[in-house]
């Protein structure tokens, strides 16, 4: 592998991958939060917005308290396993997800809010359960919404800096993603490296951007 | 078919409180639920169906009992075989019309159609005339068109019992005379009773053998319409109705 690409394929793993993880735990909790009356819904929808206000470097820290050596998990993982996510590539998954599952939770939490009720009533009189209705009627009327939303997840999970770079460190070829591998260049005074990156990010990104909107465009 | 409904229930949101306290039967098909926007029309037709329930009371349809509180059966929506055809038709808009139509007789685990339900649901489809149309989606249809899917949709399972919610309200003025009268062919034809409410007295007079006039959440009458044919005139027939309508 071409060193000069490893940041690159690096990210577009880490990126798809913290995709798919926001995705399994942000759409069902979108759906739960959308249609729920129970006291803890505000709560947990302000928990799951959280990462979005917050600074990437107190998710890192947080992230530090809890999978670090001496955190709960950390500390079990290492006794019961014998792995560490510190400084790992799967450490920056972790990161990248927990950036990025704003924004995963709150499109899907819009798509399911905007499927009319009446839509599911139809489902249920035409004799469906409520599994069924949500597989046959609410993910898909809402599946345009959510996948616009799963696109600006992985461009955020793309760009992620802070957090993963205090988990997962700095280390070219295992864990120094795009992002990460940007800020390296300049410092290194590789002029030519961080236009080659930056440009490459950037264009993702509009593709990204130009795809979502493509997507949210088409309304039922 | 006779058809017993008695029930009792309050809708409770932050800004109001409403009490429903409804009581008819009757043992002819087609029946009109008749009253104003807010008078509880929706609520009793949602409770029959079974997507709101009563607090109290008794809904029997022939021989089945949907629902009683004081025998603890509660069916839920999708037990009680009852079609829906709602105000804005409330098609799927991620579905063919074939889909449309054919989701009813679908379900996990089975996927595929019989021969038969498939000869069903080209049946279905022929007889609204939207057979050309099946792979149509619904956002391109006309608002007759939609209504049709709705009604085909909701047959096509065979349910005991239809409920309409105001279906002509979407309708342009010389577009309902005709589906009024195609749905009193549908509903001869299919032999299946029909609740229909309306807040429009023509739809009243066209289609309704019983009346039900709804007011604040209580029926204020219950009006055979065949003997009120007979005892007036067609011509006097409107005056009379909305007379005893209340006037609405």
């Amino acid at each position: 592998m071409d060193a000069s690409n490893a940041p690159i394929l690096l990210t577009l793993k880490v990126a798809s991958l913290a995709t798919l993880v926001a995705a399994l735990v942000g759409i069902p909790l979108a759906r739960w939060v959308a249609c729920s009356r129970n006291w803890l819904r505000d709560w947990i929808d302000a928990m799951l917005m959280l990462p979005l206000v917050l600074p990437p470097t107190v998710l890192g820290y947080y992230l530090i308290v809890v999978v670090g050596r001496n955190g709960p998990l950390g500390s079990w993982l290492e006794n019961v396993f014998g792995v560490s996510l510190m400084f790992t590539w799967q450490g920056a998954v972790i990161a990248a997800t927990l950036v990025a599952l704003p924004l995963v939770y709150k499109a899907a939490r819009a798509a399911f809010e905007e499927v009319s009720s009446s839509y599911e009533h139809a489902a249920r009189l035409l004799g469906s359960g409520e599994i069924e209705l949500f597989f046959r009627v609410t993910l898909p009327v809402a599946s345009r919404g959510i996948v616009a939303g799963l696109m600006l997840t992985f461009a955020r999970a793309m760009g992620e800096f802070g957090a993963t770079l205090m988990i997962a460190g700095n280390l070219p070829g295992k864990t120094q993603t795009l992002s990460i591998a940007i800020y390296d260049a300049v410092q290194a005074g590789q002029e030519d490296y961080a236009i080659f990156l930056v440009g490459i990010i950037s264009l993702l990104c509009v593709g990204v951007l130009l795809g979502s909107g493509r997507l949210l465009q088409v309304r039922y | 078919m006779r058809l017993d409904v008695d029930l009792t229930l309050t809708l409770e949101s932050r800004k109001r409180r409403f009490d429903l306290n409804v009581a008819f039967s009757s043992d002819e098909d087609r029946i009109v639920v008749f009253g104003q926007s807010g008078a509880g029309k929706s609520a009793t037709l949602q409770a029959i169906a079974g997507l709101l329930r009563p607090r109290q009371g008794r809904i029997v349809v022939g021989e089945r009992t949907l629902f009683d509180s004081s025998r603890h059966i509660d069916l839920p929506a999708r037990e009680r075989r009852v079609g829906y055809v709602f105000q804005d038709y409330a098609l799927f808009p991620h579905l063919t019309l074939w889909d449309n139509v054919a989701y009813g007789l679908k379900h996990i685990g089975k996927w595929r159609l019989s021969e038969i339900e498939r000869a069903q649901v080209v049946d279905m489809l022929k007889l609204m005339g939207l057979h050309h149309l099946a792979e149509a989606r619904p956002e391109t249809l006309s608002g007759g068109q939609r209504q049709r899917v709705a009604l085909a949709r909701a047959l096509v399972t065979q349910p005991q019992l239809l409920l309409m919610d105001e279906p002509f309200a979407a309708l342009d003025f010389r577009l309902r005379q005709r589906m009024r009268e195609e749905l009193a062919e549908i509903q001869q034809r299919f032999a299946v009773p029909l609740i229909l409410i309306t807040h429009d007295l023509q739809d009243v007079e066209h289609l309704g053998q019983t009346v039900v006039v709804i007011d604040l959440g209580q029926v204020t009458r219950t009006i055979p319409l065949q003997s009120l044919r007979q005892s007036c005139g067609a011509d006097t027939l409107m005056a009379e109705l909305a007379q005893l309508c209340g006037g609405a």
